[in-house]
Formats: structure tokens, C-alpha cells, sequence
């Protein structure tokens, strides 16, 4: 009898070390209202909004201290105008070099290839299709403001960065890209000599 | 130039037009000849017209699959004629405006999304681009032409899994074999015990006092086997109850099912896409950021299926995003996916990301371990207050090229007289209380 107690002490004992870890429960917490906001965190669900959630955009028709509003429409009218819009910012080479590179390297180089060439990783290794060469052909001379468009809103496969990227950064990237076409990227034309469709 | 090269193109359609409408009143269809692999002109001039394809096309086309404009397997009977779908690829508009029956169907159906157009094209290069369309459609790869199958990714990643198979394939046999000794050893040891016991009763012992002695002896081995049980056991309650005060309220290697089973081993190891390419804010602001379904839709408006879960995955940010693959278009109002929260600091700390991971410059496998390789996220770091204060105590903080830290001008200079090594978190301020608690 007394070596069924030593048994079942011990395996109960094995057992419940076992239970102390599970991978599917956070575990055990004391004075839980430490540790827990009583207000809101920004990516937790909130039942005060309609739609659930803390993060909340700006009300319809306002607009944050300093906030870019974007001019044209996403059409392919806007698309076409677009071509006025010029870069309003003056960067440092540097700033291009580093912080511009930094973007283009996590935002971009995925698909159009470190070197702009339309080989990105995702490309080798087959799972998307590959984005037109920024080196050669029509992207060469694709004025600017296409170009900002197309980041803004998404062109076909590509999607809009215009939630990753905020106006400096879209512009900073750009110019990035410029660098990586060399002379003919620098000089970026304003005309248009790319229209898709004929007039 | 332009305009002329367009009027150029537009008369020559007309009088394409005109002779197709006089000179056939039956259906003729496209014809493009296959790719005789023997062939190396043919091969060669697939191969132009494939890496034309990727180049100009491929942004919007696939040959078996609707993408941005339509699959391109089944395009050879819709058009009447090969010069007419050479003057589409190189001018659609142009093709459109002379009324041509197909092409303005096409672009209805469309929505009247222009095709770009591709001047640039000389109709021996538009036609080696059909050559290789319809030698893919074979499944024939003229930069492969042999057909002999070498990819290099299906390969590497057969080799990965049949390691990980093979791991736990030698513990289940190193198991196996275990079980069996241990058997095999105890079986021996009863028929050794038996022998010896027949053995002393042909030498003419009892054999009630055989067992009396084997009883006796067997009694003191439980006693003593008791004791150690029990040493055992408390050594090992000790143990529970003192790990177990510890880890109160942490949650190391917790690792919850989460609403689409979302592969970082996959994202970030295989395809290895950046972190802040998704965790948008991590260099921003104090939070890294759970992407919402736009960022997913970046690339999931291609790629419908997975290497691992097929289309049910991806199909559920669909179902979320309120995407419709099939009209390629966003079709109901977007639903939140309520993932399930893993890392929780307590809401007395604060923590910042950009401080660890734009000014700090700390990767983010620091802390959150190699989330390259996990298939489901579990929590790396303890997130206690010994491991934050440890990083902070030994961590040497990046003090060279980094603007953010030219304030502190001594310890600057000190380095510079070669007087310091390097300065840590600690030196800076990073175990005061306040820095953290406030
Ligand atoms: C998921 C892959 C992918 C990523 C990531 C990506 N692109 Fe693209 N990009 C494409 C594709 C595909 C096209 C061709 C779109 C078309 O013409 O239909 C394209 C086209 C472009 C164009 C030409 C647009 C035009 O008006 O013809 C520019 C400029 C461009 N991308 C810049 C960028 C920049 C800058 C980034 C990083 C912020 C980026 N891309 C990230 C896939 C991608």
C-alpha cells in the first residue's frame, strides 16, 4: 500500500511539471490588472467603434497638421495627369544613398531586384511574375509623377505603398530608383513621351 | 513622331482590315507554329521572345491563368488574324478605334483598362513573343530546352524536409531499440534469477527458505527505492514550485493557433522578405505594427495558393479583405482579423521599438529569436526585468555613426583617447528606473 502512495505522489508530481508548460496557454499571471491596460492599446479590439478596433482613420474630410493630400484621382485620367506633379522635395545625396537605398531595399528590391533590373528575390525564385526593368525601355524616361503615382495608388499587379510609405519616403525611394537608372533616370523628363493611350 | 508612327499604324490597320473583310469570309484564326526542340533557330527565337515576354508582359499576363488581363493560352482562335493581334500587342487603342469586333470586347469586358502600348516591338519580335506563348503553353521552357529538370528551389527544399523527417526518424529507432534492450535485459535477468534459484535447490536448500531470504532482501530494496522516491519527489515539487513562481506572468514558447496559419518560415526564411516590409511601424513609432490586409494583397492578388496549406489560406485573407479572385476586384467591406496578442508587457513598462530598432540598431532576432525559421510564432525572450536589465547592461551601444548619440560629447572623447572601450546601455542612462517605469 504504502509503495501505491510513493508511486502515485511521484507520478502525480511528474505529471503536473509537464502541465506547468503548455505552448498553447500564456500561463499563469498574478495581479493581472498590472498587467493589463485599462485603456485601450492601439491594436486591440475596442467595442466603443463600430468597427471594433482602437486604431481609428481621421474623420471623413479632415486632415492631420501637415498631412500631404494627394491631388489626383485613381483613374487612369488621374494616372495621365499626373505627369504635372513634380518632386517638391530637395534631397542630400546622402539622404539618397542611405536612407532612400534602406527603402528601396525593403519595399522594393523583393520584386524589382536590387538593381532595378526586374529580378527580385520573389522573382528567381519564381513565385512572381517580373515586374518590367526600370534599366531599359519604357520605365527609362517614365515621367516622375507616373512614377509617384503608380507608388501612391498601385499599377496593375503592383499595389499601393501608400500605407508603408509616407510622402517624403515615396518621393526619397524615387529618387533612389533614379540612381539605380543612372544619367537617363537623373534627368527624369516632365513630357510625356510614354502615353498609353493614343490620342 | 509618335503621333505620325500612330496615324502610320492605324492606316495600315484599315487596309489589314479591309483586305481580312474582302478576302476572307471565314473564321481563320491565328497559327502559330511549336517549338521543335531539335531546332536551335526556333529555340533561339523563343527564348528572344520569352525574355521579351518577361520584360513587357508578364506585369499583367500569364499564359494559363487570368492575372491583370486575361490568360493568354486560348488567344489564337478568338483573333481573326495574325497581323491584326501583332498591331493589338504593339497599339491596342489603335486596334480598338478601327472597330475590330474582338478587340472591343475585350476592352468592354475589361472595364476599359487600356493596354499599354508597345511601340518600340518590331513585328519580328511580337512574333517571337507568340512563339514562346505558345511553346509555354506546352509547357516547353526554351532556355531549357533538353527539358531537364533542375530546380535548384523544389531540390533544396526536399533536402531541408527529408533532414527534418530524418531527425526525428533516428530518435523514434534510437526509442525503439532502447525499449527493446530494456525487454531483452529484464527477461535475461528473470531466467538468470530462475537458473540460480533450480540451481541451489538441486544442491539441496529449501526452497521456502530460498524465498524467505529473497523476500527479506526484496523488502529492504523497496524501502530503500521508497526513499529515494521521496527525495526525489521533493526535490522535484521544490523545483515546480519555484519555476512556477518564477514564470508567473511570463509567457516563454507561448505559441497560440492564430486565425490564418501564417507562415514566417515561409515569408521572412524562404521568400525573405524584409520584416518592416509588413511590421511597417517597427522604425516609426513604439509599436512594430500588425499589417493590415492591404500589405497581404501586395502580392496575394497573384499568388493564389501555398506550398503548404494550398488555397485555404490565403483564400481566408480574401475572405477578410473582402477580395474576389475571380472578378479581381474588391467586392464586400473589409473584416478585422483578430490575431492573437503573443509578446504582452506589462502596462507598467514601456517599451519603444524604434529606439531598439532604428536608433539601437538590434535585430530583431534578438528578441523575438528566429522567426525565420518558425512556422507559428511563440515567444522567444522571457520579457522579464533580469533579461531586459541584462541586455542593457552588457549591450555596447552603437555610438559610432550614429547622430542620435553626438550629445554625449564625453564619453565621445573618451573613446577617441582610446580612455573607453565602448559605452553600454547602462552608461547611458538605460537601467535608471524612470527609463522605463513612468
Ligand atoms: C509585389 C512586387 C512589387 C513590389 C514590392 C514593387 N513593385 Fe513596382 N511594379 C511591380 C509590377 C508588377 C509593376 C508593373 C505594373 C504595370 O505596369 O502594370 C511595377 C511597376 C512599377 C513602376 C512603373 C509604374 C508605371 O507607371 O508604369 C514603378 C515606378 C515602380 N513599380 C516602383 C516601385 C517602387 C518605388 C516600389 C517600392 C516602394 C515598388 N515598385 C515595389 C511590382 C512590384
Amino acid at each position: 500500500m504504502k509503495q501505491l502512495s510513493y508511486i502515485t505522489i511521484l507520478s502525480f508530481i511528474i505529471l503536473t511539471s509537464a502541465c506547468i508548460r503548455n505552448s498553447k496557454n500564456p500561463g499563469r499571471e498574478y495581479m493581472p490588472d498590472m498587467v493589463h491596460s485599462t485603456a485601450y492599446e492601439a491594436g486591440s479590439v475596442n467595442p466603443i467603434f463600430k468597427d471594433g478596433k482602437t486604431n481609428q482613420l481621421p474623420p471623413k474630410g479632415s486632415v492631420a497638421q501637415g498631412k500631404y493630400i494627394y491631388p489626383y484621382d485613381n483613374t487612369i485620367e488621374g494616372y495621365e495627369a499626373s505627369v504635372a506633379n513634380k518632386n517638391p522635395f530637395t534631397f542630400t545625396k546622402d539622404e539618397v544613398d542611405n536612407q532612400g537605398q534602406h527603402l528601396y531595399k525593403i519595399n522594393c528590391a523583393i520584386c524589382h531586384g536590387d538593381k532595378g533590373d526586374g529580378q527580385g528575390h520573389l522573382v528567381e525564385i519564381g513565385k512572381f511574375p517580373p515586374p518590367p526593368t526600370y534599366l531599359s525601355g519604357v520605365l527609362l524616361t517614365l515621367p516622375e509623377g507616373k512614377r509617384y503615382h503608380t507608388v501612391m495608388y498601385g499599377k496593375g499587379l503592383m499595389g499601393s505603398y501608400a500605407s508603408q510609405l509616407d510622402h517624403r519616403e515615396r518621393w526619397l525611394v524615387l529618387e533612389y530608383v533614379k540612381t539605380l537608372q543612372g544619367d537617363a533616370g537623373a534627368s527624369a523628363p516632365a513630357t510625356d513621351s510614354t502615353s498609353t493611350a493614343a490620342k | 513622331m509618335f503621333n505620325s508612327y500612330i496615324k502610320r499604324s492605324y492606316s495600315l490597320l484599315v487596309s489589314f482590315f479591309l483586305i481580312f473583310v474582302i478576302s476572307t469570309s471565314s473564321y481563320a484564326g491565328v497559327a502559330v507554329p511549336d517549338v521543335d526542340p531539335a531546332d536551335a533557330a526556333a529555340v533561339a527565337k523563343a527564348k528572344t521572345g520569352m525574355d521579351l515576354f518577361k520584360a513587357n508582359c508578364t506585369a499583367c499576363h500569364a499564359i494559363d491563368r487570368k492575372v491583370i488581363g486575361p490568360a493568354l493560352a486560348d488567344v489564337w482562335d478568338k483573333w481573326d488574324t495574325e497581323e491584326n493581334l501583332i498591331a493589338w500587342v504593339k497599339n491596342s487603342q489603335a486596334v480598338i478605334k478601327s472597330g475590330h469586333a474582338h478587340a472591343n470586347k475585350i476592352y468592354e469586358e475589361y472595364n476599359k483598362m487600356p493596354m499599354p502600348a508597345f511601340p518600340t516591338l518590331s513585328d519580328e519580335q511580337v512574333k517571337d513573343v507568340f512563339l514562346y506563348m505558345k511553346a509555354a503553353e506546352k509547357g516547353f521552357d526554351p532556355s531549357n530546352p533538353g527539358g531537364k529538370k533542375e530546380t535548384a528551389d523544389a531540390a533544396g527544399g526536399a533536402t531541408t524536409e527529408g533532414a527534418d523527417s530524418g531527425k526525428s526518424n533516428t530518435t523514434l529507432i534510437l526509442v525503439g531499440l532502447f525499449a527493446v534492450l530494456a525487454i531483452l535485459g529484464a527477461v535475461l535477468f528473470n531466467i538468470t534469477s530462475k537458473l540460480s534459484k533450480i540451481a541451489k535447490v538441486a544442491q539441496g536448500e529449501s526452497l521456502d527458505a530460498i524465498e524467505a531470504v529473497e523476500a527479506a532482501s526484496k523488502k529492504a530494496l523497496v524501502k530503500k527505492l521508497g526513499v529515494v522516491a521521496v527525495i526525489i519527489a521533493a526535490v522535484l515539487l521544490l523545483f515546480n514550485i519555484g519555476n512556477g513562481a518564477i514564470n508567473l506572468g511570463r509567457s516563454q514558447g507561448y505559441k497560440p493557433e492564430q486565425p490564418i496559419r501564417f507562415s514566417h518560415a515561409l515569408h521572412v526564411g524562404q521568400n525573405k522578405i524584409e520584416c518592416q516590409y509588413c511590421h511597417t511601424g517597427v522604425e516609426k513609432s513604439r509599436h512594430a505594427s500588425i499589417p493590415g490586409t492591404q500589405i497581404c494583397m501586395n502580392c496575394h492578388k497573384y499568388v493564389q495558393e501555398g506550398p503548404k496549406y494550398g488555397k485555404d489560406e490565403i483564400k481566408k485573407i480574401y475572405d477578410y479583405s473582402g477580395w474576389d479572385p475571380d472578378k479581381g476586384a474588391f467586392v464586400k467591406a473589409p473584416k478585422n482579423i483578430e490575431w492573437v496578442q503573443i509578446h504582452n508587457l506589462p502596462d507598467h513598462v514601456y517599451f519603444n521599438h524604434s529606439q531598439h530598432v532604428k536608433v539601437g540598431k538590434i535585430e530583431c532576432q534578438t528578441c523575438h529569436g528566429k522567426i525565420e525559421e518558425m512556422e507559428t510564432v511563440e515567444q522567444f525572450a522571457p520579457l522579464s526585468m533580469g533579461w531586459c536589465i541584462n541586455c542593457h547592461r552588457e549591450t555596447k551601444v552603437q555610438f559610432a555613426d550614429n547622430n542620435y548619440y553626438s550629445v554625449f560629447e564625453k564619453y565621445h572623447d573618451e573613446i577617441k583617447k582610446g580612455k573607453r572601450a565602448g559605452v553600454t546601455v547602462e552608461d547611458i542612462g538605460g537601467t535608471e528606473c524612470q527609463k522605463c517605469h513612468y
